[in-house]
């Protein structure tokens, strides 16, 4: 509790709270997606300011989890043995691969370097046009609008020394694959924010309404969060499935159409590889054939398809992959804590920040421990 | 703290004011756009209608939406919280965003 009474939002918190529990009566799980959400949820307690029959369940909507380990092992394999300077941002370099990280490989003499943002590793191709530039392109929806800007400059300047590794996925694909589990105990949805301020919400109406879920577009503040937990529960109460914008101030219906003309442009829909869920259908998006240049899957096709497949989880025992789904809480994992820390992480979900697994391992939050609170 | 600064990376968007916006195709073209007092050069192509004085939610070098004033300050209000809003600034020991951004 105390991260909430010190923020200056307390009151309204207190309040929101105070409704959810007036209003809520139906037990149900409640799922955020976002792994910036999960984090913020567990930074100021917010779950244990819901009454104890509402159950916040945390989604896979963290991209550094979900990538698949051969994106890795390409990666390492190109920085370690062919030369290349491979950038990506700074969570991705402690993901374990099949054989190797991407830290690890740095320290073996690979030249892998950290940016804050896709047009940096566009700038590092300009400065450097006798050296391979690759970038690791992770993310959901909110990423792709600046990886696909770096592309797009890449062939403007006709950059040849700079390409991509695609990796980017997409939320309702995801979100469809939970629901369609026959043990789905989801009964509503926080949509994550900042990417339908991209994309928009028009894709959810039809998921909400096969699935009989409300799916209520949220922010990232306390008060936010609670108040997409509050819009879900009327929903839940009052026996509707909708979509609603509960982050009108960041979210339009249409979301930003520019950038979605622009990402169109790109990108097309593909199938993709979920790390700890498996292949999702048309849950990706990689680059159209016009970008094969700058597409470092095709530009160095025969390294790619040396490698294995991805496939299953990286270390024995863990359990990343039912937390990612909300099947578990991280503490359920007999790794958690022990064996599995942000030290030494033994899955994606304790290598990112906003992996739920680090996010419980920061705040020392283990509900099967009684002398916690 | 590296990981504290690694939600702003993938997944949450930054608001901050575009001061100035450059010369050139919109597609392409960048501004300098004021973090709270740290300055920094965005992409601002997928807002093309972008004027300066506007406040922009920026994710990884790129805005992504124009947004109200009243919408970046409860978010910086809620980084503040967080304790670690000035790890924008400075990223990463590796990149310099600063340089590179200045170039582009």
């Amino acid at each position: 509790m105390k991260w909430v009474d010190e923020f200056r939002g307390a009151a309204k918190v207190r309040q929101l709270a105070c409704l959810i529990k007036a209003i809520s009566q139906t037990p149900a799980a409640i799922m955020e997606v976002c792994g910036g959400q999960t984090h913020a949820i567990l930074r100021f307690g917010l779950d244990q300011l819901l009454p104890p029959h509402l159950e916040l369940l945390h989604g896979p909507g963290c991209p550094v989890c979900v990538t698949p380990s051969r994106v890795l092992d390409f990666s390492v394999e190109l920085c370690e043995r062919h030369g290349v300077m491979l950038c990506t941002f700074g969570d991705m370099v402690r993901v374990p691969g099949t054989r190797s990280d991407l830290m690890h490989a740095k320290a073996r003499g690979g030249d892998v370097r950290m940016v804050y943002s896709p047009l940096d590793a566009v700038q590092l191709a300009r400065d450097f046009p006798d050296r391979e530039i690759v970038f690791l392109a992770v993310g959901f929806e909110t990423t792709a609008p600046a990886n696909a800007m770096a592309v797009l400059q890449a062939r403007a300047e006709n950059l040849t020394n700079f390409s991509m590794v695609v990796s980017q996925v997409l939320v309702p694909p995801a979100m469809s694959a939970l629901l369609e589990a026959p043990d789905c105990r989801i009964r509503g949805f926080l949509a994550a924010g900042h990417v339908c301020t991209v994309t928009g919400f028009s894709e959810y109406g039809p998921l909400a309404a096969r699935f009989r879920v409300p799916m209520v577009v949220t922010g990232f503040e306390p008060v936010d969060l609670l108040y997409g937990v509050l819009q879900c529960v009327r929903q839940i109460e009052e026996g509707r499935a909708e979509v609603e914008n509960a982050y009108p101030r960041a979210v339009r219906p249409e979301g930003n159409l520019p950038a979605r003309e622009q990402l169109a442009r790109v990108f097309q829909v593909c199938d993709r590889e979920w790390r700890g869920i498996g292949m999702l259908p048309r849950s990706g998006w990689e680059l159209r054939p016009e970008f094969a240049p700058w597409d470092a899957e095709k530009k160095y096709a025969s390294i790619f398809s040396s490698l294995p497949e991805s496939h299953g989880e990286a270390a024995a025992g863990c359990r990343s992959g039912e937390v990612l789904q909300g099947r578990i809480k991280p503490p359920q994992c007999p790794a958690f804590g022990t064996r599995c820390t942000p030290e030494n992480p033994f899955g994606a979900t304790m290598v990112s920040s906003e992996g739920a697994c680090a996010a419980y391992f920061r705040y020392s939050r283990n509900p099967l421990d009684p002398t916690l609170p | 703290m590296v990981g504290l600064y690694l939600i702003y990376i993938m997944c949450l968007a930054i608001p901050g004011r575009v001061l100035t916006i450059d010369e050139g195709d919109a597609l392409y073209r960048t501004g300098e756009v004021d973090f709270n007092g740290a300055r920094k050069r965005v992409g601002l192509g997928m807002v093309p209608e972008v004027c300066p004085g506007q406040y922009v939610l920026v994710h990884v070098g790129v805005a992504l939406q124009i947004v109200d004033e009243a919408e970046a300050a409860t978010i910086w209000g809620y980084l503040e919280e967080l304790g670690e809003a000035a790890e924008i600034v400075s990223p990463s020991p590796d990149a310099t965003p600063e340089s590179v951004g200045e170039k582009s």
